[in-house]
């Protein structure tokens, strides 16, 4: 069958590819160090890139719009990470011994989402996020979003209003667009992407912030485009892909495909990528995970609005 | 009032050159700056700090021992 | 005055600065007198002449400024020393079937030209106004793209002066978010004198709602605060705040 895709859906799903059998053939970096207590674990050098994994993989499984390759790739790297965590008991450990800390129970959430369940840490969760405490975690706006979206992945009751929480964001107050810088924007991109569950609740953003996204998106984008800065610029255009009707933005998926290594890797900004291993992985795993979840997007969201029409 | 007397420049000795041309041309079509120090950019290093999902250190967090 | 010697660009870009800087100080009420006739005094080289010449050149519309904002008093001797600088450094003509980018830059020019003869025709300059300069496949359109035409837009600031109308402010006032992108481009670029050209299209039809919310004073007073002393960027933001209606000293 000929293919009628845009040429940028063709180029987002090459960069989709690549980016899983980068990660794929990363397992070995991703792995937890063995012999090494739960309670002793690091949560960002060693939790977060497999609970990023994890996340990867249950959106591809979830929009199950990738070719044959992905299809096999995304479940076996599910079971990898749920096995990693030996089968959650890792999770529930962390949590037993952390109870009002929240990464346990948001990086479970989306091994929910791949079927992946642990009996124990269903009631704990469901315990903890009864409890007083609970509803005064003290985090920055948008992480308040992550733990609602956990919540409402893992099927709890709600413990915050969205609109509330997302009043309270920086995108929340609809700022002068000039009025940002990197790390707030990511801010921005995070506070889309828990409030939509990563674009499956495209119509949960209100249409006054989806009005402010098409309007600033773009300014946004051109200049981390022009500063070579990937890892960001994915992310933008993930939050593009959540939006009830995407802008797509075809010129910076080619620049996307453009940055990307042969071997799948999207380096993090304009620096040279270290020739060792370890470290490449330490410094551009990230990006090549957001390249992963964008290009896994732009497939499914432009079949999904062909579908529609 | 209305101007049909103006002393011609090169009456006046004055006469531009081809390159005073080209730079009034270009100084009356400026072209964008480029910009040499972009403070909003990442700081090198801190990149891999960022947060995908959730997972922030919280203040309590006792510092890693490397032993 | 500054010894006036070296190359060309450099010696006519501080010429322009320097009359940059009179015009502000006319404009913000820092200076009770401005006058245009004496760039062309005789005293001072031919050189010097030639620079102060092709400053009020390169500021054109802006430099009459003051005499069509401010209420300073304007002359035959102002207008004369208007007229000797079109002649020294005349605008090449409009081709109409180019479409490369040198002739966007005459285009550029002519546009700006049109609006010096707008401008001196208001202040009662008979015989200064001149058609609209326009070719098949115009070049300044939004059809480039938000990116593009804020590029041209920044050029053409000049343009953006309360009381002018044209093709080119319509399409501005039509497609407000385009030029706000360009702002926010520029503002997050640290470009502030683009941000300030693009802002003064914004602010020349006064405040106007957006949805999203965009105001101009906004950014017209982080630019004051933050983006330094360079005259050309002081004089774009004393007009556009004319344009806002408060006038640059309010």
């Amino acid at each position: 069958m000929r293919d009628v895709r845009p040429s940028w859906v063709a180029t987002a799903h090459q960069v989709a590819v690549r980016a899983l059998g980068w990660l794929d053939a990363a397992r070995d970096h991703f792995a937890l160090p063995v012999d090494v207590a739960s309670d002793r674990l690091r949560p960002n050098e060693d939790i977060k890139p497999l609970g990023e994994l994890a996340l990867t993989v249950s959106i591809a499984i979830r929009e199950a719009a990738a070719g044959s390759r992905e299809a096999q790739l995304a479940p076996a790297l599910a079971a990898f990470a749920w096995a990693q965590f030996r089968d959650g008991d890792v999770l529930y450990e962390l949590q037993r011994e952390q109870p009002i800390e929240t990464f346990p129970t948001e990086t479970y959430a989306w091994f929910a989402r791949t079927g992946h369940r642990h009996p124990r840490l269903d009631e704990l969760v469901a315990h903890l996020s009864g409890l007083r405490a609970a509803r005064v975690t003290e985090v920055v706006p948008n992480r308040a979003l992550a733990i609602f979206n956990a919540e409402r992945l893992l099927g709890l009751p709600h413990r915050g209003d969205p609109a509330a929480l997302t009043a309270r964001t920086w995108l929340g107050g609809t700022p002068e667009p000039w009025a940002i810088d990197f790390f707030t924007l990511y801010a921005v991109t995070h506070a889309v992407f828990h409030l939509t569950d990563w674009g499956a609740r495209a119509d949960d953003l209100p249409p006054h912030l989806q009005t402010y996204l098409h309007a600033w998106l773009p300014a946004w984008l051109e200049v981390y485009l022009e500063a070579g800065q990937w890892d960001l610029v994915g992310e933008l255009l993930i939050v593009d892909l959540c939006l009830t009707e995407p802008d797509c933005h075809p010129h910076a998926w080619e620049a996307l495909a453009r940055a990307q290594q042969p071997d799948g890797l999207l380096p993090t900004g304009p620096e040279r990528v270290p020739t060792d291993a370890a470290k490449a992985f330490r410094e551009h795993y990230h990006p090549t995970i957001v390249a992963a979840i964008a290009g896994t997007l732009a497939v499914s969201r432009r079949i999904g609005a062909q579908a529609t029409r | 009032m209305r101007l049909g007397q103006v002393t011609r420049p090169v009456d006046r000795g004055l006469v531009a050159s081809a390159p005073e041309q080209a730079a009034v041309t270009e100084l009356m079509a400026p072209s964008e700056s480029m910009v040499g120090r972009p403070p909003l950019y990442v700081p090198r290093g801190e990149a891999c700090l960022l947060l995908l999902g959730a997972l922030l250190v919280s203040p309590s967090e006792p510092p890693d021992d490397e032993d | 005055m500054p010894v006036i010697s070296g190359p060309p660009r450099a010696v006519y870009a501080t010429a322009v600065e320097t009359l940059a800087g009179s015009v502000v100080r006319a404009l913000t009420g820092a200076d009770d007198a401005f006058q245009l006739a004496g760039q062309l005094v005789a005293e001072g080289s031919p050189a010097e002449c030639r620079a102060r010449l092709a400053a009020v050149r390169v500021l054109g519309p802006d430099a009459l400024a003051p005499f069509a904002l401010a209420g300073h008093q304007f002359g035959p001797e102002d207008a004369e020393v208007v007229e000797t600088g079109s002649q020294m450094f005349p605008t090449s003509e409009l081709d109409p079937d180019a479409t490369d980018d040198a002739d966007n830059t005459v285009l550029v020019r002519a546009l700006r030209d049109w609006a010096t003869g707008e401008v001196l025709t208001r202040l009662g300059v008979a015989g200064s106004a001149r058609a609209y300069p326009a070719r098949p496949g115009a070049s300044v359109s939004p059809d480039q793209g938000w990116l593009a035409w804020g590029g041209v837009l920044a050029q053409l600031s000049p343009l953006a002066t309360p009381g002018l109308d044209g093709p080119l402010h319509a399409d501005a006032r039509r497609y407000r978010l385009d030029v706000a992108r360009g702002v926010t481009r520029a503002m997050l670029r640290r470009d502030y004198l683009t941000a300030a050209r693009l802002a003064r299209w914004l602010a020349s039809g006064g405040e106007v709602p957006m949805d999203p919310p965009f105001a101009v004073e906004p950014v017209l007073r982080q630019l004051e605060l933050v983006a330094g002393a360079d005259p050309r960027l002081q004089l774009e933001i004393a007009i556009a705040r004319y344009g806002l209606g408060g006038g640059a000293g309010a």
